[in-house]
């Protein structure tokens, strides 16, 4: 007994008196107390340590865009910082970065914990942005089992300085739902009792951000048109993996309910040109690229534009109509959709396969693929498949642009 | 005074720690890349295994030792059997304290360690180094002899095997060689060459 006793107070008084003496040390070693910090000389605000850059400049009302929620990974946070209290670029934002961009002291302020005073400078367009602003749902409906098509009617002229290929960010509440609940369209029902996503549910604590591209077209001025995909877990765990936390919440909103939004922001663009431009998408890859196919054809291009989309079956494949129409109207536009695994009921006559074969395939015909603008956007594993294909036709990286989700 | 030298210089080269018993390898491996970073670990190394090796000492002959509760009336009281857990709450401690101390007064040696600091707590050549102690019944001049000397031991193989890395980014390797392998076959042939100091220790 004496001996158990005995153990148990010494093993406790060693832990406690490591702990103490590490604490003494820590209060002595470790400046305390809040730290300055500048943003574009302008603001000067003051922040506590060992915070990240990103948390406190949302935490001022300063959205800097963050795709990937904090993880160092998307590159939407670039900013400048200067100072020594940002101390050295962490491993993650060299893989991010730029050899010349870390010369010019650029960090991603997800990564950056600040030790000590610094000067920041983010591009002046999101420090007018403001926190993000409310508007409201116009429209929503389903346009495929897991994709949903949302429009939001903009204040103002929120969207003047739009351009083909931004993104906004938009912001989900503290909420819950059971999928159960949810009520889909009759021609999706079926798949979702497949998959057992009815059987999914999902709950947030606290306000989550996250970036959507914009899918709009010129007639779709004052509003804003996103195609959400809802994020759900790998086949087999949807009970112990909780589905996207944005892109639920956006599958119940309605039309007339208020939604918090800023933006637009991005750096995914068409380069002014004569080279003809290949579009290649997947899944909701689909929104940057039509807005700038929509974009280029409305503004009376004569440049030949290609643009090959890849879906599962004919069931995930939407707009097809749209881009039918666009064919017909337009000569030098072509519309190549290929699906994956089209179903036995789908009687599809189109290609398949995946579409980096499809792009293959036909760009090895094309007299000078090296030669043309390539735009990709769609999730990682087609990004890297396509950016492999191009790579074999001799396409040069300048030559390629590519919005891969922040992944 | 001669045996605490000799104790010294087999504590550091006939008993190297990565290199004659293969313990602590992952940082040796991981850290090696290039010299600069291997210094920082040898240094990081020895006064981690100098400030352990004694301080696990006191608590093991003071607390846990068998008979060491004599003076409380209590003799046959033997607490020995918390010594791996209250060496590694000393270790952790101590890296704490020296990432504390790297981080205020060397931040670019704090940032090219990365996440090997903090693993250091549970580096088994450190704690060996405390193992070890209490296996040999050294007293104290010896423990603080012999945790400095198994430090420097460390220090000087990885600096060594970080040299040799850092030319070899210049050498044409076969493809499979590279990285990793290379420094396999590498701490292999070092090993080999410690394997002398252990033949001179026995024909002396």
């Amino acid at each position: 007994m004496t001996e158990i006793l005995l153990g148990s107070l010494v093993i406790m008084g060693i832990v406690v008196g490591l702990a103490m003496g590490l604490l003494a040390f820590r209060s002595r070693l470790l400046p305390s107390g809040d730290l300055a910090l500048d943003v574009n000389d302008r603001m000067h605000l003051r922040a506590k340590r060992g915070v990240k850059l990103l948390d406190v400049l949302h935490g001022f009302d300063i959205p800097i865009p963050a795709a990937c929620g904090g993880k160092g990974t998307c590159g939407l946070c670039r900013v400048t910082v200067l100072g020594d209290g940002a101390g050295t670029p962490q491993a993650t934002e060299r893989g991010v970065l730029s050899p010349r961009e870390r010369r010019a002291h650029v960090r991603l302020a997800c990564q950056t914990t600040l030790s000590g005073d610094c000067a920041v400078w983010v591009p002046d367009g999101i420090l007018s942005a403001g926190s993000g602003f409310a508007c409201t749902v116009a429209s929503a409906r389903m346009l495929a089992p897991l994709i949903r098509e949302i429009v939001l009617d903009m204040p103002d002229d929120r969207l003047s300085t739009f351009r083909a290929g931004d993104f906004m960010q938009i912001t989900a509440p503290a909420y819950r739902l059971d999928f159960a609940t949810l009520e889909l369209p009759e021609p999706f029902r079926e798949p979702w009792e497949i998959a057992g996503w009815s059987e999914m549910r999902v709950s947030s604590e606290a306000a989550v951000t996250r970036a959507y591209s914009l899918a709009n077209r010129p007639e779709d001025a004052g509003t804003a048109v996103f195609n959400i995909r809802l994020a759900v877990p790998p086949p087999g765990r949807e009970t112990e993996i909780p589905p996207g936390l944005v892109s639920s919440w956006l599958f119940t909103v309605n039309p007339g309910d208020s939604v918090t939004a800023s933006g637009p922001f991005g750096d995914f663009h068409v380069r002014p040109g004569t080279r003809e431009m290949i579009f290649v998408g997947g899944g909701v890859g689909m929104a940057p690229l039509r807005a700038m196919i929509h974009q280029e054809l409305g503004g009376g291009t004569d440049r030949r534009i290609r643009y090959f989309y890849g879906a599962r079956a004919a069931a995930d494949l939407f707009y097809s109509e749209e881009f039918e129409a666009l064919a017909r109207q337009h000569k030098h536009f072509s519309w190549r959709p290929a699906l994956s695994d089209p179903a036995p009921g789908d009687r599809w006559t189109g290609a398949s396969g995946f579409i980096h074969e499809i792009l293959q395939a036909e760009m090895t015909r094309h007299a000078a693929p090296e030669e043309c603008e390539y735009y990709l956007c769609g999730p990682p594993v087609m990004i890297s498949a396509v950016l492999a294909t191009l790579q074999r036709l001799g396409v040069e990286p300048d030559a390629i642009f590519y919005d891969d989700f922040g992944a | 005074m001669t045996d605490l030298w000799s104790l010294f210089l087999s504590a550091a080269f006939v008993d190297n720690m990565p290199l004659t018993l293969f313990l602590g390898l992952c940082t040796f491996l991981a850290l090696s890349k290039r010299p600069e970073s291997a210094l920082g670990l040898g240094i990081a190394m020895t006064g981690v295994l100098g400030v352990t090796v004694p301080l696990n000492w006191l608590i093991y002959r003071g607390l846990l030792a068998p008979g060491a509760w004599t003076w409380a009336g209590m003799p046959e009281l033997d607490l020995s059997y918390l010594s791996l857990i209250a060496f590694i709450g000393v270790i952790a401690a101590t890296v704490q304290l020296l990432e504390m101390l790297l981080d205020r007064f060397f931040p670019a040696v704090h940032a090219s360690f990365g996440v090997f600091l903090p693993l250091l707590t549970v580096q088994c050549a450190i704690l060996a180094g405390s193992l070890f102690m209490v296996d040999r019944s050294y007293g104290f001049g010896e423990s603080v002899v012999f945790g400095l000397g198994s430090g420097l031991g460390f220090a000087v193989a990885v600096v060594m095997l970080g040299a040799i890395r850092g030319r070899l980014a210049y050498a044409d390797l076969p493809a499979g060689l590279r990285g990793l392998g290379i420094a396999f076959i590498l701490t292999g042939l070092m090993s080999l060459g410690f394997a002398s100091f252990a033949q001179m220790a026995m024909s002396q």
